[in-house]
Parts: structure tokens; sequence; C-alpha cells
């Protein structure tokens, strides 16, 4: 019998490497962005987990996942602008085709 | 013991809900259909969220992610050209090398995970049940951990709260700049 935070565990790292097989095959910018979204759930999963299980009196982890998720919204708030800037200079979302600044 | 079942069964059936639409959204070829099925991935960790009895955390994990960083997103997809039908590089390079290493660090996190009985301290019970520890977590209502919340995030945690705030206002300010700007060419 595994406890239930050793699950938890096992999901947040199946979700995150399916965040990473997104990141690595994905050539559209906002695709990308949304994998990065997938795997900060994932982190937000652990932190949530272990805090309930290892301190299960004290509120520590999920306050470092709301932390979490606050980054993480001023992240795509910036990533997205970002996107809708580089797609009205370039017409264009796809990271190969952004290479200006490869030298 | 029958709650306990009940808590395996929602924790099942909620993994692979979450896990299903996950693997959806790195395969998808339409980037809409992608975010929709983000969408269901970001509410079916709110339900594990609810499962921890992190039940703020919950709410505003639907609340942030659900209702605003999709709608963001949303945006972002219909601002940019490739809204319905094949984006042209939407998919995708490189599948086998990411397998590769999507599988090489699973089997490191395992491999961590099973040896990880060493760090855990010595008060840990690994085989408490859940519901009972969901129960004794909660203290009286939600009220409990709404409330626990807030005071943390005024007394213990005043500091990083107000820096957090700050980093919002940045992120806004930056945001505006950085999408107007370029416009403006």
């Amino acid at each position: 019998m595994i406890s239930s935070m050793m699950h938890y565990l096992i999901l947040s790292a199946m979700l995150f490497s399916i965040g990473i097989y997104g990141i690595l095959t994905r050539r559209n910018a906002i695709a990308i962005l949304m994998c990065i979204e997938l795997m900060l759930n994932a982190v937000n999963l652990n932190f949530v987990a272990i805090g309930a299980h290892l301190t299960p009196n004290q509120i520590t982890g999920q306050l470092f996942a709301a932390f979490v998720i606050t980054v993480a919204a001023a992240e795509a708030c910036i990533g997205f602008a970002l996107i809708i800037a580089i797609y009205r200079n370039f017409e264009k979302v796809s990271v190969d085709d952004i290479n200006i600044m490869r030298w | 013991m029958g709650r306990d079942v009940v808590w395996w069964a929602f924790f099942y059936l909620i993994s692979a809900f979450v896990l299903f639409n996950a693997i959806i959204v790195v395969t998808s070829p339409t980037l809409f259909r992608c975010l929709l099925h983000l969408m269901l991935v970001f509410i079916g960790v709110a339900g594990l969220f609810l499962l921890q009895g992190a039940i703020f955390l919950a709410g505003v994990q639907v609340l942030i992610y659900t209702g605003g960083v999709t709608t963001l997103i949303l945006f972002a997809v219909m601002l940019s050209e490739e809204v319905v039908g094949k984006g042209r590089a939407l998919v995708s390079r490189g599948k086998g090398m990411g397998i590769v290493v999507a599988a090489c660090f699973l089997v490191l996190m395992f491999a961590l995970y099973s040896s990880c009985v060493v760090f855990l301290p010595p008060t840990y019970e690994a085989h408490i049940s859940p519901v009972a520890q969901f129960v004794a977590k909660a203290p009286s209502s939600a009220m409990g951990n709404v409330e626990a919340f807030g005071v943390a995030l005024l007394t213990q945690f005043l500091v990083p709260f107000e820096f957090v705030s700050v980093l919002i206002l940045v992120a806004i300010v930056g945001a505006i700049t950085v999408a107007r700007l370029s416009g403006s060419k």
C-alpha cells in the first residue's frame, strides 16, 4: 500500500513529463506556453500533496502553490503579450521562424 | 473504510481525466482544441486540490486558471493566424526525442521517489487513510481553510505577499507596454 502522497507525486511527475514532451515537440509559441502551464500545475500538485502530508497542521504548502499560481499568471500575461508583439512584427508565431536573435 | 474507497475512486477517476486531457493538449493538431482540453486539465487539477482539502486553492485554481489564463490564451490564439484547422507549424518535430527525454525524466523521478522514504520525517505515517487526514485537517468547515489562508498571508507571509503584488503590477504595466509599442510601428 503506497500512501496517497506518493500517488500525487507520481501523477504530478507524469503530468510534468507530458509537459516536457509538449515543449520539446511543439513549434507554435502559444502551444509551448500552454505546455508550461501544464508543468506549473504539476508543480502545484506536488506542493499541495507534500504540504498536506508532511505538515498537516500548517497551510504552507497551499500558500506556496498560491504564490506559484500568481507568478504563473504574471508569466502568462507577459508571455502572451510578447507573442502578440512578435506576431505583429513577423506575422508568425512559430519558434522556428523567429530566429532573428540567432547569429 | 467505505469513504476511503470513494476517495480513491475519485482520485483515480480525476487522475485519468487529467492525464488524458493533458496528452490531448500536447498532441492535438488544432490549437483551439488544445486550449479547450487545457481548460479541462485545470478543472481536474482543481478537483485534485479538493481531494487534499485545499478548498480555497481549488477555488483560486478555477477562477484564475480556468477563468483568467484560459481567456488570455484564447485572446492570443484569436489574435494570431492559426485559429482553426491545422496551423502550419503546430505539429511537431522530434517526436522520438521528445518521448525519450520525457521518459528519462519520468524514470528519474520514480527512482527519486522510490528512495525518498529516507527524506521523510520520522513522524510521517505513510498508511494513514486519506479521508481521516482530510477530516483531521479541515477544522470545522470551508471557512477554516480560507481563514487560515488569510491569517498566514497577512502575518507570516506578509513580505512575499507584498512582493507578489508588486510583481503583478510590474507584469501588467510590462504587458501593456510590450503589446502596445509594437503595434504603433
